[in-house]
């Protein structure tokens, strides 16, 4: 199997905090890896190292390598880079535009001009988002008066315009009611057929669901990387046990 | 932890019900050695049986409320394959007592390797469900390999009862019943073997064909 990130001996600091600890592992392409843990282990912080969101926090400093395929995220233009890696957070957040023109938005942005294009590619995209049932008799309507699950497969939309490789979720259903979370997990079963999907959750019923890979962070650290059922049915790490067990944290 | 509590609670109904298989099938085993004779007898395998249902029934509601992973869930998945082998011994004590009654009236002397072996498979039973209360791989491990020596045992009884000489009628059900529950005592060996590999399967995460030494 090929590993889309390849994360090596990587430290990260804001400021003075220590916040991840010599993390090493490697995301495998077209999978659904989900990273575990208590609030505050540095989920987020990982997952945007992977786009370089972390750029934009100046305190933020980084060792150690990360390998976008066989390159070094720091060589590749960050414009680039958050094509290619998309993501989708906690609180769904579109434009105050209509449903078309918030998918619409970022293939213009980079110079997509021709109307049937930019059409087909809308279209397309709400499909592959499983949004376009619901929207298609109001692609012009307010993107704000979309459900809570609608607005963040909408996000799921526009990112998918972009044509992405990997998309990073982040926590992507805590805001969301049941029914909607059930819509977005089933959506990401989907995906991964075609794109290589990073998530993060606290919910671990949704972790041992959707993911095939699971890594377990704690303090910073990655305490363990594996198979999301073998994580799940027999952890190697104490650590590991007592927190899916609900012993910890 | 509400589920440590649920899972002392299974615990508690997995040693009522392996305390009553295990008085059960050493009354079995008494009628047995004496040849049907003391007919009183406190055997109830239909207890042995509603346990099996209770246990299934609450480690069933602990998959719904808690949802187990790790070592809870291994834990729940063995106890619910586990009574089904307490269970098993339960017909078997079941079946010996009544094979042991169609034993009266017969004159003829018993292998003194079948005392041996009822002996061995005893304390494999004993030591199974030990194994599993107390969560001790090694003895559980133990418990298994010595399923081996009563496979042995057994093959060499089976011999020397296919060469008894059937002189008359009672000769004819000595052999067929000894033969019955001999068979039965080897089963109830593989039972607590199964037991024994639940346990090991609890406590390490391994199934039976990846256990060494
Ligand atoms: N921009 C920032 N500046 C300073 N500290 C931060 C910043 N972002 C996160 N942190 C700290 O880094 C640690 C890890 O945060 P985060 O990656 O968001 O954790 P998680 O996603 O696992 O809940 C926390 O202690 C948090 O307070
Ligand atoms: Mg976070």
């Amino acid at each position: 199997m090929n590993n889309v990130f390849s994360v090596k001996n990587v430290d990260l600091f804001y400021g003075e905090k220590h916040v991840l600890k010599n993390v090493s592992f490697d995301i495998p392409e077209k999978q659904v890896t989900a990273f575990i843990g208590p609030s505050g282990c540095g989920k987020s912080t990982l997952l945007r190292c992977f786009n370089r969101m972390n750029d934009l926090i100046p305190s933020c400093n980084i060792k150690g390598e990360i390998h976008f395929h066989d390159r070094s995220v720091q060589e590749i233009n960050p414009i680039e880079l958050r094509t290619r890696v998309g993501m989708v957070f906690q609180n769904p957040n579109p434009f105050p535009m209509s449903i078309f023109d918030n998918v619409a938005y970022g293939p213009r942005c980079q110079g997509m001009k021709n109307k049937k294009e930019i059409n087909d590619l809308v279209v397309d995209s709400l499909k592959k988002a499983s949004l376009y049932e619901e929207v298609k008799d109001r692609l012009k309507d307010n993107a704000l008066g979309l459900s809570g699950g609608q607005q963040q497969r909408l996000c799921i939309a526009r990112c998918i315009a972009m044509k992405p490789e990997v998309i990073l979720m982040d926590e992507p259903t805590s805001a969301l009611d049941p029914i909607a979370t059930l819509k977005i997990e089933e959506l990401i079963n989907v995906l991964k057929e075609e794109y290589t999907i990073v998530i993060v959750t606290h919910n671990m019923q949704q972790a041992s669901r959707i993911s095939d890979y699971t890594a377990f962070f704690m303090l910073g650290e990655v305490i363990e990387f594996s198979s999301t059922i073998s994580l799940f049915k027999n952890p190697k790490n104490k650590k590991t046990e007592d927190y899916i067990t609900g012993r910890f944290g | 932890m509400f589920i440590d509590s649920e899972i002392n609670n299974v615990n508690g109904l997995i040693k009522k019900m392996s305390s009553l298989v295990q008085s059960n099938i050493r009354q079995a085993i008494g009628l047995y050695l004496s040849k049907g004779d003391n007919e009183d007898t406190t055997i109830n395998d239909e207890i042995v049986n509603q346990y099996e249902k209770l246990i299934d029934e609450v480690c069933i509601d602990i998959l719904i409320k808690e949802r187990p992973y790790s070592k809870d869930l291994r834990e729940i998945f063995a106890v619910i394959k586990m009574v089904d082998d307490l269970e098993r011994i339960g017909d078997h004590a079941e079946d010996i007592k009544n094979f042991s009654l169609k034993l009266r009236g017969t004159l003829e002397e018993r292998n003194p390797e079948i005392d041996i072996m009822l002996d061995k498979a005893l304390k494999m039973i004993d030591d199974a469900i030990e194994s599993f209360v107390t969560m001790d791989k090694a003895l559980a491990v133990k418990t298994i390999k010595a399923d081996d020596e009563i496979d042995a045992m057994y093959d060499k009884i089976i011999e020397s009862l296919t060469n008894y000489p059937i002189k008359s009628h009672t000769a004819q059900n000595f052999v067929i019943y000894t033969t019955l529950i001999v068979k039965y005592i080897e089963r109830i060996a593989d039972h607590a073997t199964n037991i024994a590999e639940w346990t090991v399967y609890i406590v390490a995460g391994i199934f039976k064909d990846e256990i060494q030494d």
